[in-house]
């Protein structure tokens, strides 16, 4: 029943939630240079509560940022998996939209989306710190408005 | 010391072996390349210390084999080449000569699919090791999907059936 | 979805038993896989280790990772439309890697590049080559365990990053150095701007040495860690900081000059045991610290004597060169970047090389990891400054 005790824990846990997202350190490529100068001082992750983790056992954000080849995608996979519920990915760049410039490339998976589910894309090349803070602020609002304890989970 | 003087030094222990010359260096017979490295190297006077690159050209009908050497303390370069037959590409490894032949020429095994004979561990090092093909010939064509995932995207701002252009593909 | 888990998990099962074959660990050995997804490889990198807990006896590099076949692409478009993928070659050092390209082709079809444009190459060259060895030691030093010094090393690149993105737009993947010049001129503002940084970044670089170089702890974790000899280093072609590292006195800059290095005054830093051996992981990486201070030296030669002119020759929009081959050696801030390029009268290259120092570096991680910890090994990674896309291209 949707009252309002249950509304009312379900948005405390997602402000909860929101307020400390631990990312998965995943830096492939270039994307992943950007991605520790925004954990840096100037732009600053940590503001978010955001910490990264060097393992997906303890993560819930995964930043995929940089090229996927084949080699690559399958541990990727695999590192989606361990992650536990309720996870998130953000796909950092072109290069993990879409291929980026690689679209000739004969190793080069066109788009992390074809082994993970993706929430966010982050489009450039590769994108300014101020852009992923502020997918990383978008992501929040997501995750204010889900319904977490009433889906049933599969 | 400049290029000709070190080829004539060569052409003095291998007489048989250097085939032509061009600007920086000169062709050499597949055979006899280890010996000719060894030489390069131990010689006091070339003492090429060091093999810079080591790669392979695919030239439609055959395959060159470039060896790009240089000496540290002479201050002086020089590239040998071999000319290899395509479908049956076999050479002596030079592993024992410079350490770091070892990955050059796994590369070289991996991209264009030469065969070194002696070398310690010839396996693939970029690809995955079930890739079948190798990509850098010029009669290559990539799969169309790998492990379940394919291999081209379709982009959206294309109609069906066309294939990018400068008027359709810049949105 | 599930098929396709279960049947990625067997194919795995079966590399490791392979793996396992391959390789044989005997009692009390065991095999562990220090991942491509790990915090202290400097990227996609993987290492099979086959230890008893803490020693290790043997580490096996696996990479290509980050194969993104570079060198094919290099054959399907045209010679400026290559110079964005040489970027993205070694992103942190990409000036550099641009470079070798332009001049390669410039040296194929017989471009004379005009003097302005070969100062402003020096001056791009030399700033990445700071932001490149501050970013190489931070992690470095992160990897062994001070965190402090990385984030500072952050801050001072922000500013580099601030300077490049005012002359020519982008903050890691330039596209700067283009055929024939360089794209953006650089006004008496930024010239300025520059000097200015360069004031208020070498007292850092003094301040850098009181917090961590001279550190007690930090020597004991880097000094007589496994000391490459010059004979080791120069026939695994070890190339840059790491060959010089050993005792070898080799720079492009100075003994293959090319660009306008010659009219500058610069020492070349060779490592000497400052603490320990000769080519230990400490000598590695104090020398990265005495060439950042010998590339401020050059910049502010490079900006007090840079004459008025043109950036670009004139070059045809498509560029034919002749048919040949030709070779161009750049110092980049990880070493030699060596650049084969072979033309057959079309627009379009018919083979691309590139050979990086990264690559040879890897090759010797094999050699010098017997009988060495775990955490020493880290240590070697982080001091032979490892990048993963040099490695794969």
């Amino acid at each position: 029943m949707d009252g309002f005790l249950l509304t009312t824990t379900e948005e405390f846990l997602n402000w909860n939630r929101k307020s400390s997202i631990w990312y998965l350190l995943f830096a492939s490529a270039c994307c992943g240079i950007e991605l520790m100068q925004t954990g840096g001082p100037r732009t600053d992750l940590d503001r978010f509560g955001a910490v990264p983790r060097a393992t997906p056992r303890q993560a819930d954000l995964m930043i995929v940022a940089g090229t996927i080849t084949y080699k690559m995608a399958e541990r990727v996979r695999l590192l989606y998996e361990q992650m536990a519920e309720p996870r998130y990915v953000i796909s950092m760049g072109s290069c993990a939209n879409c291929g980026g410039l690689f679209q000739s490339s004969y190793s080069v998976l066109k788009g992390v989306d074809k082994v993970i589910p993706v929430d966010l894309y982050i489009p450039g090349c590769p994108p300014r710190p101020e852009a992923l803070a502020d997918a990383v602020v978008k992501l929040q609002a997501k995750m204010m408005k889900e319904k977490y304890l009433r889906t049933v989970r599969a | 010391m400049d290029v000709q003087s070190q080829i004539n030094l060569i052409k003095g222990k291998f007489p048989n072996e250097v085939l032509e010359n061009f600007a920086t260096g000169t062709f050499v017979n597949a055979e006899k390349l280890k010996a000719i490295c060894q030489f390069c190297r131990d010689n006091e006077e070339l003492s090429m210390q060091v093999l810079t690159c080591m790669t392979a050209v695919d030239l439609g009908d055959h395959l060159e084999l470039v060896y790009h050497l240089i000496s540290y303390s002479k201050k002086h370069d020089l590239v040998l080449k071999v000319t290899l037959p395509r479908d049956n590409a076999v050479i002596d490894s030079v592993e024992s000569v410079w350490k770091t032949a070892d990955w050059q020429e796994r590369e070289c095994f991996d991209l264009f699919g030469v065969n070194f004979k002696n070398h310690p561990d010839l396996r693939r090092i970029m690809l995955p090791d079930d890739w079948q093909g190798h990509p850098l010939r010029k009669d290559y064509t990539p799969p169309t999907e790998y492990h379940g995932m394919s291999h081209t995207r379709k982009n959206p701002l294309i109609p069906e059936g066309q294939s990018a252009t400068t008027e359709n593909s810049n949105g | 979805m599930q098929q396709r888990k279960i049947a990625m998990v067997k194919q795995e099962l079966k590399d490791l038993h392979e793996l396992k074959q391959l390789y044989q660990p005997v009692a009390d050995e065991m095999l562990v896989n220090m991942g491509p997804q790990h915090p202290s490889t400097h990227g996609v990198l993987n290492f099979l280790l086959v230890t008893d807990g803490e020693v290790m006896h043997k580490a096996v590099a696996h990479v290509g990772y980050l194969h993104r076949g570079i060198e094919k692409i290099g054959e399907a478009v045209e010679y400026n439309g290559f110079v964005p993928f040489t970027d993205r070659v070694d992103y942190l050092a990409a000036m550099s890697a641009n470079q070798g390209f332009a001049m390669a082709v410039e040296k194929l079809a017989s471009i004379q590049v005009p003097e302005r444009a070969e100062y402003l190459r020096v001056i791009a060259t030399e700033l990445n080559r700071i932001a490149s060895h501050l970013v190489a030691n931070g992690a470095m030093a992160m990897d062994i365990g001070a965190f402090t010094p990385f984030v500072h090393w952050l801050k001072e690149r922000e500013f580099v990053n601030d300077l490049m993105e005012e002359l020519c737009g982008a903050r890691l993947t330039y596209n700067y150095i283009r055929i024939g010049g360089v794209a953006f001129d650089c006004g008496k503002e930024l010239a300025e701007k520059i000097v200015k940084w360069i004031d208020h970044f070498e007292p850092m670089v003094d301040e850098f040495d009181r917090l961590i170089t001279n550190n007690e702890i930090f020597v004991q974790r880097l000094a007589n860690v496994s000391p490459i000899s010059a004979e080791e280093a120069m026939s695994y072609n070890l190339v840059g900081p790491n060959l010089r590292a050993s005792g070898v006195d080799w720079d492009i800059r100075r003994d293959v000059p090319y660009s306008v290095y010659s009219k500058f005054d610069f020492k070349i830093p060779v490592g000497k045991g400052f603490r320990g051996t000769v080519g230990d992981c400490y000598d590695r990486f104090v020398l990265r610290i005495l060439e950042i201070r010998e590339s401020c030296k050059i910049l502010r030669q490079a900006l007090a004597t840079m004459p008025e002119g043109e950036i670009m020759a004139k070059v045809p929009k498509t560029i034919k060169p002749p048919k040949g081959e030709a070779i161009a050696r750049v110092e980049s801030a990880r070493g030699e970047l060596f650049y084969y390029v072979v033309s057959d009268g079309s627009s379009k290259p018919l083979r691309v090389k590139i050979r990086a120092g990264s690559f040879t570096a890897m090759s010797i991680i094999e050699h010098l990891s017997k009988g060495v910890m775990i955490a020493d090994l880290v240590a070697i990674i982080g001091s032979l400054d490892v990048v993963a896309p040099e490695v794969d291209r």
